[in-house]
């Protein structure tokens, strides 16, 4: 990863995602923005397949009684409330190419 | 959103003439049309209903608006139309509605654009307004929910953002019509061509190269040039196709020899188009809002508190002690009323019942009731801290806690995931173990596993009450505490040496979306609470009932000779003489009594079963004879200690939060004839080295199995020797230290 994280806002928010699969939460939380503000970038980012959900293993966990639950990107649901972002080759190449 | 930028994005001006002259053709437009255009649910249709007294359907929520939808009125002396469209984050086109609202600025000829703004969410909504001004159409902005941004702590300027943006801006609030009557003047007198942004060089050089080839073409408008230009760089599908159903193929092809073009300089359109847009939104919206951060929401003020690097985890072990204090204070006189006058109404009722049954009513008097008995009179005790636990959980402050334990997990070199089966522990280990399948190196299951067993379940709690209330009974809440602390440092200790040992670390992230704090209701919490304590209850009837019963049968049992079945001394009973056998292996432990020992054998099925053989040892006994108790008698009994009980339990309420006597709390005081016997088998010094065995042997049988079943019996049985000899080791020096101390 680069030393310093590039100053342009989209490859700021990639460079954040290249560290480590996040979800837009805890990217606002590292860039000291806001999940509202950041939406925007991240759909544009997803869209144009910079990107994408890093789906969480999927083979059965336990759970069913789990108070967590709600909050776990491991957890078994059929429609993930949470999205991890992760980088794709083609986020991964224009990151490379910023620094 | 990152660093402050240094040097402001550069943009474009659009010269004077070109103003001027838009501006003349949009006063001499008979019946000029305004679009209106803006993010989903930023009050468009309010504000076209407002101005034109229309009904247009509005609704707090994205996409209320489908397809474009017109409006007419007079203003000046001039038929108006207003064009409601679908709400947009971007004229690229992701969503149908998206492709109404884009295919509408290029079809219908708008004389003016009337962007809406929400003034909260500045950035992200001046990303549209930004890739609007590449159209070269005359805009006005309206600044609309200003109320609700103010209520956020988020004042926006709007003469500022007017100068930055070069066109007019009125700000407004739709829904009570304020302002609306200036936005109409402003779009339909003063809008103009704003700024634009300016792009890399390489990539205005092929915008310019593709405009030039569209003047003069009558199917492609000259307002549209740029933006269609962009979009064709930008590789927007839509427009591609559209270009080459209406005989523009040619210029798709130049497009694609720009493209060409670019890449050989290491150039990506698509995202240096969308970051110079991007860096200008977020560069404006800070000139123009400049203290757009500055009034944090409620959440984000706890969170500071909450999720502080050193206060963070200080705060989280007081609130849990503070759980446990309500736990005790709430609980403990319905603790007493089940352990005491409850059963021996109900073992008066059994003998007088079952007088002709010796051998039943000794079974059902002498073991079933104490063992069973003492395990459910802990029903209280669970239920008020389930239901703590689930304000804690439901309030969101849980999310918290996972958040601190993963930045603990992962400072012992632990896959972040860990904290999920670690906190599933608390409540149950089994369903921890099989949790450990989130992770996803083997390492990691195998660690987890092994360190899991150290979480304190809550079947061990009911050990730690009758304990802490016979011995401890000024500072109950506080060593109920200690032990869930120690268990989880235990857990961490032996994390830290596996992992330097065995495996190496990983980092894994946050795993967290952490929820607005919000206050819980009572019926959410009930239901949770209650869910939780009906199963417990309910292996109190399987598994708890059923090893009482086999303890009474191998109390029973003679291993001396000349006594028969049933009448025999229980130290002379088969129980008895093997947990005397067993005991000299804790008698430097402190408890080589072969009571204790022998509750600690069937605790190997589940750990309350330790509450209920210690109520059925020394309790069982004094139960074999009892008095039978009448009907009538026994309701009233028990009727007059159940509104003691009430009573007892409201008024100590108040003392819950008698800071500062923290280790003081007179609220551990349990009656129950088990911990007044404990009190007297038992030393300080012995109690709690019992305590610290009991939390850390082997949890129950059925964990072993899901471990077992996880990874392998070999694990298992390995897992329970360890965890027996730590056992063993952390109690001898427990017992020695407190020996010493107290
Ligand atoms: N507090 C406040 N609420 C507003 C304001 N303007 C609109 N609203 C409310 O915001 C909600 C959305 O309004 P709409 O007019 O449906 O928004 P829209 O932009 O047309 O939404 P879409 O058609 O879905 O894109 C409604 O509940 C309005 O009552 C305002 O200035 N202040
Ligand atoms: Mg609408």
């Amino acid at each position: 990863m680069t030393a310093h994280p590039p100053s342009s806002p989209l490859g700021a928010l990639l460079h954040a995602i290249g560290i480590q699969p996040r979800t837009p939460d805890e990217l606002a939380r590292a860039l000291g923005s806001t999940p509202d503000a950041l939406s925007g970038m991240l759909r544009t980012l997803r869209s144009g397949g910079y990107v994408q959900d890093a789906t969480p293993q999927q083979d059965g966990c336990a759970c069913g009684p789990c108070a967590l639950k709600s909050m776990c990107r491991n957890a078994d649901s059929a429609e993930p409330a949470l999205h991890l972002l992760r980088l794709t080759p083609r986020g991964e190449t224009y990151l490379r190419r910023l620094s | 959103m990152t660093a402050p930028a240094v040097t402001r994005p550069p943009t474009l001006i659009p010269d004077e003439a070109a103003c001027a002259d838009t501006l003349a053709r949009l006063k001499a437009a008979r019946e000029p049309r305004v679009v209106v255009v803006g993010n989903p649910n930023v009050g468009k249709t309010t504000l076209i209903n407002a101005l034109a007294g229309t009904n247009l359907k509005v609704g707090n929520w994205s996409g209320v608006t489908v397809e474009k939808r017109e409006a007419h009125l007079n203003h000046a002396g001039r038929r108006v139309h207003l064009l409601d469209l679908p709400g947009a984050y971007s004229l690229s086109p992701h969503t149908p509605e998206e492709l109404i609202t884009r295919t509408a600025l290029l079809d219908e000829a708008p004389d003016a654009v009337l962007n809406v703004l929400d003034a909260g969410n500045l950035e992200r909504n001046l990303y549209l307004t930004l890739q609007l001004m590449d159209y070269r159409l005359p805009v006005a902005v309206a600044l609309n929910l200003v109320d609700e941004a103010r209520e956020k702590g988020v004042q926006v300027d709007s003469r500022a953002l007017s100068r930055l943006l070069g066109v007019p801006v009125v700000e407004t609030v739709a829904s009570r019509a304020r302002g609306t009557d200036t936005v109409l003047d402003s779009a339909l007198g003063h809008a103009t061509l704003g700024i634009g942004v300016r792009y890399p060089e390489a990539i205005e050089r092929a915008v310019e190269a593709l405009s030039t080839r569209m003047v003069g073409v009558d199917t492609l408008p000259p307002h549209a040039h740029r933006y269609l230009a962009l979009t064709l760089l930008e590789g927007d599908p839509s427009v591609r196709g559209r270009l080459n159903a209406t005989g523009h193929a040619a210029l798709v092809q130049a497009a694609n020899a720009q493209l060409l073009e670019l890449d050989t300089q290491g150039l990506d359109p698509l995202i240096e188009i969308a970051e110079a847009r991007y860096a200008l939104a977020g560069d404006i919206a800070r000139a123009a809002a400049p203290q757009a951060q500055a009034r944090r929401t409620v959440t984000e003020r706890l969170d500071a508190l909450a999720l502080h690097p050193w206060l963070g985890i200080p705060l989280f072990l007081a609130l849990v002690l503070l759980v446990f204090r309500l736990t005790f204070t709430v609980a403990a006189p319905f603790v007493d009323l089940i352990g005491g006058p409850l059963q021996d109404t109900l073992t008066g009722w059994a003998s007088a019942a079952l007088s002709w049954f010796p051998l039943a009513r000794d079974l059902v008097t002498g073991a079933i009731i104490p063992g069973v008995g003492t395990v459910l009179s802990f029903l209280p005790t669970l239920l008020v801290l389930y239901l703590a636990m689930s304000f804690l959980e439901d309030s969101g402050y849980m999310a918290r806690a996972a958040f601190l334990m993963d930045r603990a997990m992962r400072s012992v070199g632990l896959d972040g995931r860990a904290f999920i089966p670690l906190i599933l522990g608390f409540g149950c280990n089994v369903p921890a173990v099989y949790a450990t399948r989130t992770l996803e190196r083997r390492s990691d299951r195998l660690l987890v596993s092994m360190i899991l067993p150290f979480m304190s379940c809550s079947a061990r709690l009911p050990v730690y009450v009758v304990f802490a209330a016979a011995l401890f009974p000024r500072q109950a809440s506080l060593l109920v505490w200690a032990m869930y602390t120690l268990g989880m440092l235990v857990a961490l200790a032996f994390a830290f040496v596996l992992r330097r040992t065995s495996y190496p670390a990983e980092g894994s992230g946050v795993l967290l979306e952490l929820p607005p704090y919000r206050f819980p209701t009572a019926q959410v919490l009930w239901k949770h609470a209650w869910r939780r304590t009906a199963s417990f209850a309910r292996r109190a009837r399987t598994t708890v009932l059923a090893t009482v019963a086999g303890v009474w049968l191998l109390l029973a049992i003679p291993a001396v000779s000349g006594a028969s079945f049933a009448t025999v001394a229980p130290q002379d009973s088969l129980f008895g003489r093997v947990s005397q056998a067993m005991s000299p292996i804790f008698a430097p432990l402190g408890f080589g009594t072969w009571q204790a020992t022998g509750a600690l054998v069937p605790g190997f099925i589940a750990k309350e079963v330790v509450v209920g053989t210690l109520g059925q040892i020394y309790l069982g006994e004094q139960a074999a004879r009892p008095a039978a108790l009448g009907l009538v008698d026994g309701v009233v009994q028990a009727g007059r200690a159940t509104w003691d009980a009430v009573v007892a339990s409201v008024s100590a309420i108040p003392t819950i939060l008698a800071l500062p006597s923290l280790n003081a709390d007179a609220t551990g005081d349990l009656n129950t004839p088990l911990a007044t016997a404990l009190a007297r088998a038992f030393t300080p010094a012995s109690g709690l080295s019992y305590l610290v065995f009991v939390l850390l042997y082997t949890p129950c049988i059925a964990t072993v199995g899901a471990l077992a079943q996880e990874h392998g019996r070999r694990f298992a049985w390995t897992t329970v020797a360890y965890q027996l000899a730590t056992a063993w080791v952390a109690a001898f020096l427990v017992y020695l230290i407190a020996r010493a101390v107290l």
